[in-house]
């Protein structure tokens, strides 16, 4: 009705009574009603609702936790979204959540079903990656959530190997004593893969079984060997004739492996076997090309210069007249024995400055690691002894060599012997003392530095291309 | 010894310029469709992304073409060459299938895929040639399955200095580089699948108000110095700005999270899909999901250590993604796999 018109009505509305006035409200209302139904009839049906855009499970949940959207994350697990999907580097949001120090989301994850030990294509842990990045409020929550302290990542650390800040460093190593994790446990859990493989590969040989056997990408237990870093696998394989030249479907050789995965001591190992440090790849790559890692490349560059001083001692009359002598004695190829005591010390020396470098350990956890090695290293080469007596009398003569090296091994263990294992107690204490001479040497995980790298405009070059069409004012291409 | 002589070449720039051209200069698409970003000549990496992500042929046809190829080999009328490089030749002679009705079941069993690519064929990588020929060659066998969108690099002014013009003149001559310049011109410029995400090589552009305007363009024509077509081609997404802002590049604008925003409202979309950028993972999400970066150039010139993705868009738009890992990292990551099985 109109304005005007409800305005004129007022005097005689005024004048019924209150039942009478209800009476006629009801009445407008129903025609109201009835001429808003016409109204809504007569009217085009709606558009149907759009089909609303979403993401695989995995990708959502992600970028959410990326993007630190608790709303959205918690809105997506409401949805049933499973906590432990990840992508293809097996990211889980926990793992995110630990690279970017997010504890409200990883609370929450947690208490949905989150795995806390799951681990990614490098077996890093969230726990490996909140202590890399000394996030002390993180390993806090996933140490009292029950993360795995003695998880093992694909290059051997455990998360306090990677962890190079003091206060975060003091939090894992006080849950590892309460927890009464000794060091000896320690080194079992990390040598635990090595020692399985060595095991199998003993059992293999007393079958008669082949130690070349081949994966189908042509690589052999040798490779893997070499590429984990398991020295007294690769030492039992080499002893038992295994070739260090052996190739894979890529040409790859055990030192192209060792290389890549940056293991100093095995490429030390191979060539004193006689591999070939200058063997290439069916891409032409040399193991110093394959190599990432600075000190590795060091052990590369040593092993090469000693290489090339042998070759050159070589064109002397007398030192070829020397080795003719050698080659009546042996007709084994190794040349390890004809250099006599030094390049063992040298060696050693090396193998001491490469283990420091690699793991990032504090000179106390060193020493004790060295202990452990010696002990682990002296039971297998004592077993790697008893093969070669074992054998047969022709080959004792080519087996000289490396009885040697067991008997050195030998004494110098019994020495080590005589010292007092560690207790709990003193190498906590002699950690503390040693507190202030921490390196600063630890690796950060690629993983983590990746998320905080500035992308690359592709075609950034493009810039300068740019300039020159700006010039171009008098362009026919150009549309008003 | 080239596998085409250029006079094949120049005939098939003529018959896809036919063809891009009759369709329109902007394009609405419909799901199920996989989109693929940046190329640059890689031409090896965009056959091992087909083979993981499923080439735009049925199996029938691919069988087929089998046939044609090896039929083509015993009469003699084509050097012997690998399979794969018989693909450009062979999908010539075979005729687009009837378009079948659309339906879900059907869909199911038709066993190829529908693609979009936003751009980017051609250089810095060094088989532009390759690229262009087999994707224009697919498009003239499946239409309806293959869809090339234009980036900044399908431009003279940009081709001639970064690699494209010298592969086709070192090759063959300047005369097939003008046919092939000729076909870049009447290449569309963006996409819109469902009227829900917009497609384009570089970014989104402040004078894009409807899509009404793309009928004022008329093709063939360059890259201009200016306006919404240097936009869509040369744009990139900036997280620290606001609005819009001259690119550093020296050509077109950055654009922030509020501009974005903005845009999509104004023309009634969820998401906007682009390349032109390098990301590390292949994808890189801007302002929560509204707008992803997409590149498919895995270790970009040799010197990048990223990652290549293709994005599946399926028939209710739901997106996955799948990754294809440059081969250095495939070659650790399988002595990974060596040490669980050990463990």
């Amino acid at each position: 009705m109109d304005h005007s018109e409800l305005i004129a009505e007022l005097p005689e509305i005024e004048r019924m009574t209150a039942q009478e006035r209800i009476a006629l409200a009801r009445d407008r209302r129903r025609l109201q009603l009835r001429r808003n139904d016409e109204r809504e009839r007569a009217l085009p049906p709606p558009r149907p609702r759009r089909q609303r855009l979403h993401f695989a499970a995995e990708v959502e949940l992600l970028e959410a936790t990326c993007r630190a959207d608790y709303a959205e994350v918690e809105r997506l697990l409401n949805d049933n979204a499973n906590p432990n999907l990840h992508n293809d580097d097996g990211l889980t949001p926990l793992h995110q959540c630990a690279i970017d120090d997010n504890q409200q989301i990883m609370l929450l994850l947690l208490e949905r079903g989150a795995n806390v030990n799951a681990q990614d294509t490098e077996q890093w842990t969230p726990l490996h990656a909140a202590a890399c990045c000394a996030h002390i409020n993180i390993v806090k929550i996933l140490i009292q959530a029950g993360a795995n302290l003695l998880a093992v990542n694909a290059e051997g650390n455990m998360p306090y190997d990677i962890c190079d800040h003091e206060e975060t460093l003091d939090v894992i190593e006080s849950e590892m004593a309460a927890r009464g994790i000794t060091q000896s446990y320690i080194d079992e859990m990390r040598g635990a893969p090595e020692k399985a493989m060595l095991d199998d590969m003993k059992m293999l040989h007393q079958q008669g079984r082949e130690l070349d056997a081949r994966a189908p990408d042509g690589s052999t237990y040798l490779h893997v060997a070499s590429a984990n870093g398991y020295y007294d696998v690769a030492a039992f394989l080499l002893t038992c004739s295994v070739s260090p030249l052996i190739r894979d479907n890529d040409f790859w050789q055990p030192v192209h492996a060792a290389a890549c995965w940056a293991q100093p001591d095995l490429i030390e190992l191979l060539c004193q076997y006689g591999g070939d440090i200058h063997a290439k790849t069916k891409n032409g790559e040399t193991p110093m090309d394959l190599c990432e890692d600075m000190s590795t490349k060091q052990v590369i560059s040593q092993l090469v210069q000693t290489e090339a001083r042998r070759r050159r001692l070589a064109f002397g009359v007398r030192d070829s007249r020397r080795q003719s002598k050698k080659r009546k004695k042996f007709e084994s190829p190794q040349q390890g024995a004809t250099t006599g005591d030094n390049p063992f010390s040298a060696r050693g020396a090396i193998r001491r400055q490469s283990l420091r470098d690699r793991s990032g350990l504090t000179p106390a956890r060193i020493e004790a690691q060295k202990e452990g090695a010696d002990i682990l290293r002296t039971w297998s080469k004592e077993d790697v002894s008893a093969d070669v007596h074992s054998s047969q009398g022709s080959l004792q003569h080519q087996r000289e060599s490396p009885s040697k090296r067991v008997l050195k091994y030998y004494f110098q263990s019994s020495q080590n012997k005589q010292a007092k294992p560690m207790s709990p107690d003193e190498w906590l204490r002699k950690l503390e003392t040693n507190a202030d001479d921490d390196l600063d040497t630890t690796p950060k995980r690629s993983g983590s530095t990746r998320r905080r790298q500035k992308k690359v405009p592709g075609d950034m070059s493009d810039s300068r291309n740019g300039d020159v069409r700006r010039q171009k004012s008098t362009c026919c291409c150009v549309i008003c | 010894m080239d596998l085409f002589c250029a006079a094949e070449l120049a005939e098939l720039c003529h018959r896809a310029r036919e063809l891009i051209w009759s369709e329109p200069i902007f394009l609405k698409l419909e799901a199920p469709i996989c989109v693929m970003g940046d190329i640059h000549g890689q031409f090896d990496d965009l056959l091992a992304m087909l083979d993981m992500n499923g080439w735009p042929l049925s199996s029938q046809e691919f069988e087929a073409l089998k046939d044609i190829t090896v039929r083509s080999r015993e009469t003699g009328k084509r050097p012997q060459s690998e399979p794969h490089s018989t693909q450009p030749e062979s999908s010539n002679d075979v005729k687009p299938p009837v378009a079948a009705p659309k339906s879900v079941n059907k869909e199911v069993t038709t066993g190829y895929k529908r693609y979009l690519f936003l751009g980017d064929y051609v250089d810095r990588g060094p088989f532009s040639m390759e690229v262009v020929i087999l994707l224009t060659a697919l498009k003239l066998a499946y239409p309806d399955r293959i869809y090339l969108l234009r980036g900044n690099h399908e431009s003279r002014s940009v081709n001639t200095s970064y690699g494209f013009y010298r592969e086709v003149n070192y090759r063959y001559d300047a005369q097939l580089y003008e046919c092939f310049q000729n076909m870049f011109n009447v290449f569309p410029f963006c996409a819109v699948i469902n009227n829900t995400i917009m497609c384009m090589h570089g970014g989104i552009s402040e004078h894009l108000t409807s899509f009404n305007q793309f009928s004022v363009f008329k093709r063939p024509l360059e890259i201009p110095d200016v306006g919404v077509l240097t936009d869509l081609t040369w744009a990139d997404p900036d997280p620290t700005e606001k609005g819009y802002k001259p690119s550093a590049r020296g050509a077109s604008f950055v654009f922030g999270p509020p501009a974005l925003r903005a845009f999509l409202k104004k023309l009634d979309l969820q998401m906007v899909i682009r390349g032109h950028q390098v990301v590390e993972d292949g994808y890189e999400f801007f302002d929560g999901r509204r707008l992803v970066t997409i590149f498919s150039a895995p270790n970009y010139c040799g010197q990048n250590d990223n990652t290549a993705a293709v994005f599946s868009i399926d028939k209710k738009l739901k997106i996955s993604i799948n990754v294809f890992r440059p081969e250095s990292r495939d070659k650790k990551r399988g002595f990974e796999k060596e040490r669980k099985a050990k463990k």
